[in-house]
């Protein structure tokens, strides 16, 4: 009687925060997203890349999420580019409390 | 295959306005938005909504959702139905899915909408061009002491995949995933190219895991710092004391200064998960008082009693 294996070969899991840092361009690729709307977040303050100028700004794996975000809310809401950034600061701010809560 | 009840998935009477219906579609898509509300099947209802409303608004589909939609397991009306919509969205009038240059997300219809307007609300691409395959994004929870040795986890999760005529499918996969030592709460783990398949040669996207950590009886965390509570007997607090404390590293001897009050902290620099900045341990005295309720016990209290202590001094008598 013949038994059938399944190998499943082990992935190793890269911890973002060890990732290199992100250009622009390469932001814009894993986000789906024109580089205006990255423009657009870092004049709002959402985003605050490392770097004077544009060619030489670097984003962290972890502002990947903002900007998913913030498309999500463009585009499901109908929220413009403050209204995201507000709804942003209020999601940390909540983030922060229920932390706060659940330790008490 | 389940029937979906658009009005009552909006809350809406079946002779809402256009207007109305609007509003409520709005006011349900920001609070159930998965961006905004956490809770467990947000992201469900949301794509209800969405799907709901995608009918609703659409007169053409309204009318027949109204004329066949509670009636949908009688299959020949179903086909006559597909049959008819698909022809009428070929000359160009079902519009109102198509994207833009970008992908912003989208159409994740039911069953019950497939099978009512067919292929016509899945966004796909026909595209004869290199396109690189879907990001996924999951999440899973391991038990904090995980989280200070490291481990490894088999996932299994659906992927999105554009076929050859251009309609999404999900697949299965199943990958076993080694979770680094120091993730801290919220962490993210890349997995390059493990991600949908790309299509016409495309890369394939990556996968993106988000670590949670199992509640525990003893700890709470936050980012890579741990929080315990540790209860103390009066005396271990007022003379001072060694007590054995566990720490998800292993139990360690914890020298409680002479005079400790309940609510005080001591902070265990680097206890926390040894991540690459490895966090802290805060630990809380709790002091607990033994029950008065033998007779040793209470001519203890009474003894203290004698003390005239004033646990009050703020209440001004």
């Amino acid at each position: 009687m013949s038994v059938k294996y399944s190998i499943v070969k082990l992935q190793d899991g890269r911890l973002l925060d060890d990732e290199e840092e992100l250009t622009l361009m390469q932001l814009c690729r894993i986000c789906k997203v024109p580089a205006s709307l990255i423009l657009e977040m870092v004049n709002e303050g959402i985003l605050e890349p490392k770097g004077k100028h544009i060619s030489s700004w670097r984003f962290t794996y972890l502002e990947r999420d903002k900007v998913r975000t913030v498309k999500h809310l463009l585009h499901d809401l109908r929220v413009n580019m403050p209204g995201a950034a507000l709804a942003l600061q209020l999601l940390e701010r909540i983030a922060q409390l229920e932390a706060l809560h659940n330790r008490r | 295959m389940e029937y979906k009840d658009y009005y009552k998935i909006l809350d809406v009477d079946k002779g809402v306005t256009a207007d109305d219906l609007k509003k409520q579609y709005r006011k349900l898509a920001r609070k159930y938005h998965p961006d905004v509300n956490t809770e467990t099947g947000a992201d469900q209802k949301f794509k209800d909504i969405g799907e709901a409303y995608e009918v609703l608004k659409d007169p053409e589909k309204r009318k027949a959702y109204d004329q066949y939609g509670s009636d949908w397991k009688a299959g020949k009306q179903q086909q006559n139905y597909r049959q008819n919509y698909r022809q009428y969205a070929q000359q160009g009038h079902a519009g109102g899915f198509g994207g833009g240059g970008f992908d912003f997300g989208g159409g994740d219809y039911s069953d019950f909408f497939e099978s009512m307007f067919g292929g016509a609300g899945r966004r796909g691409s026909r595209h004869t061009f290199q396109q690189q395959g879907e990001d996924v994004d999951t999440s899973i929870s391991i038990p904090l002491e995980d989280a200070y040795t490291g481990t490894s986890r088999t996932i299994t999760f659906q992927t999105p995949e554009v076929t050859a005529n251009g309609t999404v499918e999900y697949k299965k996969k199943t990958l076993n995933v080694k979770i680094p030592k120091g993730i801290k709460k919220g962490g993210k783990i890349r997995l390059k190219g493990q991600g949908g398949p790309g299509h016409n040669g495309g890369a394939a996207g990556d996968m993106y895991i988000t670590i949670q950590i199992d509640p525990h009886k003893l700890y709470e965390v936050e980012a890579s710092d741990v929080y315990m509570t540790l209860p103390l007997a009066p005396w271990e607090a007022a003379l001072g004391a060694k007590v054995n404390v566990p720490t998800p590293a292993g139990t360690i001897k914890l020298s409680i200064p002479k005079g400790s009050t309940g609510g005080k902290k001591m902070k265990l620099k680097g206890k926390g998960i040894p991540s690459k900045s490895p966090g802290d341990l805060y630990v809380e005295f709790q002091i607990v008082l033994p029950p008065a309720n033998d007779e040793k016990t209470t001519r203890l209290y009474e003894q203290m009693q004698e003390l005239n202590f004033n646990p009050r001094p703020g209440f001004g008598n």
